[in-house]
């Protein structure tokens, strides 16, 4: 069984608990076993990073030193706080043990294999589009990804488990990340293009990878005509593998994903 | 709703961060409303999130409070760690 470190960060742990506990329940399905970081504190986020940089990576730093008393790699599902370990790394030379961010790592070659051999129900039929957002892929200096402007990880995931991505030019827009409760204006304007783009492509649903991403797109469409599901990548896997809790995960949005997942026979 | 209210978040999430260690997020809505006065806003869909199980009602217990301080401490006297 393999065996990784895990540093949920502070929204996994509240609105988006379906991240965490999605995540949780394929890693157990496919063997691998999370252990969560004793006594993890907050990565600092943007507020930090906007505010000084000496406590921005002090914040960070002081998890990774926790990470680094293991011999396991620091599986991090929320891409925020993958962006500020990565800078503490940085900042370090690279020291210590590796950090992957989720969406990394259950697309990679090893993990994706093991992930096509499980699946039980794809999601065939399923047309979806995959939204990264800013900081999954960028800047390409800490995340390390070489198609940072038209990435592909995603689709190729949810291609493996029988879904059918969408091609669309709104991959790596910004959905207003932090600006949630400060700027709700911007936020409905740059999050409200994206979900009418989805609608446009003929998307059944938005999946992602980061849950201010998908708290911002789930929570801002009541002036749409037609509502989009904006699903997290981990309930997708967890329902092609046929994880027992999906359903429990799902009805945590407030779009409800069930309608068009039942539509297409899926649930 | 205008350009003061992102320093206003800024600085309500690291006072949340400096008090608990993790941001306790139904913690850090309050503290934002109070600071913008802006109590009404959204409470529609707070109610959604809740009932969808999605608000903690407690903040998860942390035992570092005393690292985090320090890391304050630092910042607070402009010190370069």
């Amino acid at each position: 069984m393999k065996e990784v470190s895990y540093y949920p960060g502070c929204s996994l742990h509240g609105t988006a608990r379906e991240y965490d506990e999605s995540c949780r329940g394929v890693s157990d399905l496919l063997g691998i076993k999370l252990y969560e970081l004793e006594d993890w504190s907050c990565c600092g986020a943007s507020s930090a990073h906007c505010t000084d940089e000496v406590l921005s990576i002090a914040l960070a730093a002081r998890n990774l030193d926790i990470a680094n008393r293991h011999d396991r790699e620091l599986l991090v599902p929320c891409v925020a706080c993958f962006s500020r370990l990565k800078a503490a790394e940085r900042e370090r030379q690279g020291q210590g043990v590796p950090i992957r961010y989720a969406l990394d790592f259950f697309s990679s070659e090893p993990v994706m294999e093991e992930i096509k051999k499980k699946v039980v129900k794809p999601l065939s039929g399923l047309k979806v589009v995959c939204y990264y957002g800013c900081l999954a892929v960028r800047p390409p200096q800490i995340t390390g990804v070489k198609e940072y402007e038209n990435p592909h990880h995603m689709d190729k995931l949810v291609e493996a488990i029988g879904a059918e991505p969408i091609s669309w030019s709104y991959k790596t827009d910004c959905c207003g990340s932090s600006l949630m409760l400060a700027r709700t204006d911007i936020v409905k304007k740059l999050s409200g293009r994206l979900l009418s783009m989805a609608r446009e492509a003929e998307a059944d649903c938005i999946v992602v990878g980061c849950p201010i991403c998908q708290a911002n797109l789930d929570t801002r469409q009541e002036e749409l005509a037609r509502e989009v599901p904006v699903i997290y990548f981990t309930e997708l896997i967890g329902l092609a593998l046929g994880h027992r809790d999906v359903k429990r995960w799902l009805s945590r949005h407030i779009v409800d994903p069930m309608k068009v997942l039942s539509v297409r026979g899926l649930i | 709703m205008g350009e003061n209210d992102v320093p206003i978040f800024h600085s309500v999430f690291l006072d949340a961060i400096k008090k608990g260690g993790r941001v306790y997020e139904l913690g850090l809505i309050f503290q934002f409303k109070a600071r913008t006065r802006e109590f009404l806003k959204d409470t529609e869909l707070g109610w959604k999130m809740f009932r969808r199980g999605k608000i903690r009602l407690l903040p998860s217990s942390f035992r570092g409070k005393k690292e985090i301080r320090e890391i304050f401490n630092v910042y607070e006297k402009g010190g370069r760690g």
